[in-house]
């Protein structure tokens, strides 16, 4: 990572530093797990959450340079409607120049079904036709969290991810057609969440996670843990091979700001 | 300290209020960071006397966090039926009462208005400077896919008389690779700005200068805004030029560049969400249409956004946030403090010319947004 880019993050801690919270989410930003999301989120209360994760090399997903290299993303997330969420992606693979900003991703999870009215959550990924993003994604999937005590509980979670993407071909390719269509996802490189996959996640108290989960390509653990009462880290044992992880910090938007109503201070 | 103070909060709510406890209310209230409180007794109810009390606070963003922490204090000194009139720039918006916690709000009479404003001096206004970055982003050039424009603007609204003030500062440059523009420090945006209700629930505000976003001449707006209705619409006029600042010089392209907008509002009430379509011709005689999604937060406003225009399509997003740490100094006359609404807005599209306006954070399309009555109690 680039000074300048460490200095951009600072800076939005800077920007947001007033509130802060904490909850487990996937590589991109998402409630889940490590690599798959999951239909149910811990928080109610409204909040932005920003996220920098990191992908070695020979796990990279980002396909859009046709080279693949480490991979940082910078990820951001806000759920304006209490069954949407808007999801933003940042790629910026490492040692690859000349690529301007990276490739930019945006998505909605739409919560359809809750646990507390219909026995399970129910969740659905859609990312818009925008040609330009290499990592869409669509998907649907189903989770229950089931209470073993007061503090644990453990939550399995199964889904399917679309193969194929609904959008317009690539110029210069063989398609006669060039109109949107179906076109699988492995031929621009994207292999994240084609078919089933599944996982479970464990719950101590709402501040520790455990994840097993196969994401359609690897089986992958992960932990996460609060430090400093601000800053989610999570740590992943990816293909249980290597050792990844992402940081993540959240902005409660409906909080009071103290220094207002503090009258008598 | 505060069993002192509030042994002697105790002894005003045990002896009522009198012309003694209106300068108590108003010196506790303008240390709290409130700069217009004007107060006048209105009538009697149930043998208290009911006071109408005219507010004005620039370092809280959110209308109803304003009410609530006047109510409180006022009841704390013993002031228990009060009206509140809601002031933006030194002119009334709405009055308001706070009853269990509920916000109810109708419009100002006239006589209220009048009666009202024989309170006011605008010698109670602080000078109130502002810190607040200036930050201008250009993602996707090759070669340096972050060309950045990092400076610190610190300004301050003077107010000259009701409504009226003048805005000024100073812009000093942090770092910069994203144009020419000289490292000295420089004139900030500088330009005079009047906000008056020509009738009840009709707003204008006319302002004239060097803007921000390097813009200079004249700018006239007008918004419908009902503040318990759930529709709101405006129009803006604005001829402006290009201006900027060379090593020691200024340079002013000619004053040509027309902007007409009419802006047509919706605010979903339960979700705090307002729908919002802007058209006509933005800057640079580019004509189009941009349709906006806000939704309110406590203290911050996040937007999304679509343009079609003439130049091409983009969208992105915005947002409006107050800056830590808030308040740094205050006494009598004087406040220093981080900007209450720091506003920023990304666009997808490189080329920055696509529906673009200028001197957001000053219209009153966005600053009004915040006001309608029906979001006061949804937070």
């Amino acid at each position: 990572m680039k000074f300048r880019d460490f200095f951009i993050l600072i800076f939005i801690f800077y920007l947001f530093s007033y509130t802060n919270g904490y909850t487990q989410v996937n590589f991109l930003g998402k409630p889940g797990l490590v690599r798959i999301p999951k239909p149910s989120f811990i928080d109610k209360r409204d909040n932005l959450q920003f996220q920098l994760s990191y992908l070695p090399k020979d796990y990279a997903i980002n396909n859009f340079m046709n080279r693949k290299s480490d991979e940082f993303f910078y990820s951001v997330q806000l759920r304006p409607l209490s069954w949407l969420s808007v999801n933003f992606v940042l790629t910026r693979p490492t040692d690859i120049p000349r690529i301007g900003i990276g490739d930019r991703h945006l998505d909605f999870q739409f919560f359809i079904l809750n646990q507390k009215k219909y026995g399970v959550n129910l969740s659905a990924i859609l990312s818009p036709a925008l040609a330009a993003s290499f990592i869409d994604h669509n998907s649907i999937f189903i989770s229950r969290s089931i209470a073993i005590s007061n503090s644990w509980s453990f939550e399995p979670v199964f889904g399917y991810g679309l193969k194929d993407n609904f959008r317009k071909p690539p110029q210069k390719s063989k398609y006669e057609n060039m109109g949107y269509q179906w076109i699988s996802k492995s031929e621009f490189g994207n292999n994240y969440l084609s078919g089933f996959f599944a996982g479970v996640q464990i719950k101590v108290k709402n501040i520790f996670f455990l994840s097993a989960e196969y994401d359609t390509q690897y089986i992958n653990l992960g932990t996460s843990f609060t430090i400093l009462k601000k800053i989610g880290v999570h740590v992943n044992y990816l293909d249980l091979k290597v050792i990844t992880g992402q940081v993540s910090y959240k902005v409660y938007l409906d909080k009071s700001l103290k220094r207002n109503m503090n009258v008598y201070e | 300290m505060s069993k002192s103070l509030l042994s002697i909060l105790f002894m005003f709510v045990l002896f009522g209020a009198s012309a003694q406890d209106i300068n108590e209310l108003q010196s506790v209230l303008h240390s709290a960071g409130f700069e217009q409180e004007l107060i006048f007794p209105m009538s009697s109810k149930e043998g208290e006397i009911v006071y109408m009390i005219g507010v004005e606070h620039r370092g809280i963003n959110n209308p109803s966090e304003v009410l609530t922490l006047a109510n409180s204090i006022s009841e704390k000194l013993g002031f228990k039926q009060n009206k509140f009139v809601l002031l933006y720039k030194g002119q009334p918006l709405y009055e308001s009462t706070i009853r269990d916690n509920f916000i109810s709000s109708t419009n100002l009479s006239d006589t209220n208005s009048r009666d009202l404003f024989r309170k006011f001096s605008i010698k109670d206004y602080r000078l109130n400077i502002v810190i607040d970055p200036d930050i201008q982003v250009r993602f996707g050039s090759f070669e340096n896919p972050i060309q950045s424009k990092l400076s610190l603007l610190i300004g301050s609204d003077i107010m000259l008389f009701r409504g009226f003030s003048l805005f000024t500062g100073i812009l000093i440059p942090v770092q910069n690779d994203l144009d020419n523009e000289s490292n000295n420090p420089k004139l900030g945006p500088t330009f005079f700005e009047f906000f008056t209700q020509v009738v009840p629930n009709h707003y204008a505000q006319l302002s004239l200068g060097l803007f921000y976003n390097n813009r200079y001449g004249i700018d006239l707006e007008y918004r419908f805004f009902p503040h318990a209705k759930r529709f709101s619409m405006g129009f803006r006029y604005a001829k402006t030029g290009f201006y900027y600042f060379p090593e020691r010089s200024i340079f002013f392209d000619s004053l040509d560049d027309n902007l007409m907008l009419i802006n047509l509002e919706y605010l979903f009430v339960k979700e705090r969400i307002s729908a919002s379509l802007d058209f006509g011709q933005f800057l640079q005689k580019d004509q189009g249409f941009k349709f906006s999604l806000f939704k309110q937060y406590k203290n911050i406003e996040v937007g999304f956004f679509s343009t079609i225009t003439k130049l091409g399509n983009t969208s992105g997003f915005n947002f409006t946030i107050p800056l830590f740490p808030g308040k740094l100094i205050r006494s009598k006359s004087f406040e220093l403090r981080t900007n209450d609404s720091f506003r920023w807005e990304y666009s997808y599209s490189n080329d920055g010319v696509i529906g673009r306006d200028f001197n957001s954070n000053r219209s009153i399309k966005n600053n009004l947004r915040r006001f309608n009555s029906n979001l006061l109690n949804k937070y």
